[in-house]
């Protein structure tokens, strides 16, 4: 399973349904990550695959370009999810009965490291997440949040110092 | 990237998903599902059934605010030092919305200034409705959405524009609705012909992802067709009665 970002290898999909299909892990993962309660990352999958095909025209060609890409349609269903603006995908039942009584995330008991990433804006977070959880480069980062990518630089150099400054307390 | 530091490996660790078979081959169904261009075309009609219910939504309040991110809430406190122009611009190659404009931090001190300041040069409103009530109303969608995300709230300066559209839309629909009540052929005119041109709302139809510029036009038909039920219904869609709210007609 490839949910895992050091894991993600980098091959090329030339067709659109190849590619969806590589990806389709990777963005569950994104959504196990961060969506409460966890079955309903079933239908955020549902809905930013349905968005990948609508707008399949305007698929990046470099692989890194077109994760990057999927990621920025995946933020942006993210925010609809939290603004409960998200409809029920029936096509996404048995997946949301696999994540309802197994959720993907991993418990922590690194209770410093939580609070560290939880003492980051909201948006850092995210840049920061981006880059360690999903495994984008800050560049691609920035294309998904919509910032440039030197002020993305700029705010993940602020970000590690913020982490360093509660993990070393 | 460079290497990652320690701190970076045990922010990495909490993002650790559990091997899940059941999931993986459920997520993979859902995939090949979809490269079925019928499911998606059903999955599209689905779609678009919700977005005419919720486009009336944002139209009048303004709903497509980002707030991105949950978990630990920062204090708004945390934010009342921060300016409201952030420097950070939208990219419309990662959003379903075309907008390019700046972010705005709603919680910051300035920010209702910037509202005010959002209105729009060309914006034409009806005769007894004065531009102090869309800002008043702008105002308050914006501060409520704000309090609303605990203080962090983020919006697009372009989002601020289309909300006023949206009040002046629902001005000249009331003022449609007035003039037909009160058997007034010509103001009935005037307001079906605002209603018609797109210019008038410029800023939301340049944003539109799909959908709105469509709806509003049948509106702008079914004002010129005489249809006082569209309108009432449209009227009702948008919450016009209380976006109008303190306006002496």
């Amino acid at each position: 399973m490839t949910y895992d970002s050091a894991e993600i290898a980098p091959p090329v999909a030339d067709d659109v349904d190849t590619f969806i299909r590589l990806i389709c892990d990777e963005l569950l993962g994104y959504f196990a990550r961060r969506v409460v309660p966890h079955e309903d990352a079933a239908d955020c999958l549902s809905e930013t695959l349905l968005v990948l095909w609508c707008k399949r025209d305007k698929l990046p060609a470099a692989h890194g370009d077109r994760r990057a890409w999927s990621y920025g349609i995946a933020h942006r269903v993210l925010a609809a999810q939290q603004r409960n603006q998200l409809r029920q995908h029936s096509l996404a039942g048995r997946l949301q009965e696999q994540l309802r009584f197994r959720p993907l995330v991993a418990e922590s008991t690194d209770d410093a490291a939580i609070t560290a990433l939880a003492s980051l804006s909201i948006r850092d977070r995210e840049l920061v997440t981006l880059v360690v959880w999903e495994g984008l480069t800050i560049a691609q980062a920035a294309v998904v949040l919509g910032i440039k990518p030197d002020a993305a630089r700029a705010r993940y150099s602020r970000a590690r110092r913020t982490l360093r400054k509660h993990l070393s307390a | 990237m460079d290497e990652m530091t320690d701190d970076e490996n045990r922010i990495r660790a909490l993002g650790q998903l559990r091997s899940h078979p059941g999931a993986e081959d459920a997520a993979r169904e859902l995939a090949v599902a979809l490269e079925d261009p019928e499911v998606r075309a059903e999955a599209e009609r689905s779609r678009g059934r919700l977005r005419r219910s919720s486009i009336g939504k944002w139209v009048a309040t303004g709903s497509l605010i980002a707030v991105v991110g949950v978990g630990v809430a920062v204090p708004a406190a945390a934010l009342s030092s921060f300016l409201a122009r952030t420097g950070e611009f939208g990219d419309p190659t990662t959003s379903t919305e075309v907008d390019e404009s700046e972010w705005i931090a709603l919680g910051a001190d300035d920010a209702p200034q910037v509202v005010i300041d959002a209105y729009p040069d060309y914006l034409t409103l009806p005769p007894g409705v004065p531009r102090d009530a869309a800002i008043a109303d702008v105002s308050k969608i914006f501060a409520r959405l704000d309090a609303e995300a605990g203080g962090q709230g983020l919006a697009q300066e372009g989002l601020m524009a289309s909300t006023y559209d949206g009040f002046a839309i629902c001005a000249w629909t009331v003022e449609w609705l007035t003039a037909e009540k009160a058997s007034d052929a010509d103001r009935e005119q005037l307001a079906a012909d605002w209603l018609s041109d797109t210019d008038n709302f410029r800023t939301l139809v340049a944003s539109d992802g799909g959908g709105v510029t469509e709806w509003l036009m049948e509106i702008a038909s079914a004002a010129r067709a005489g249809d006082v039920n569209a309108l009432r219904d449209f009227n009702r869609q948008l919450d016009c009665v209380e976006r109008l709210d303190g306006v002496k007609r």
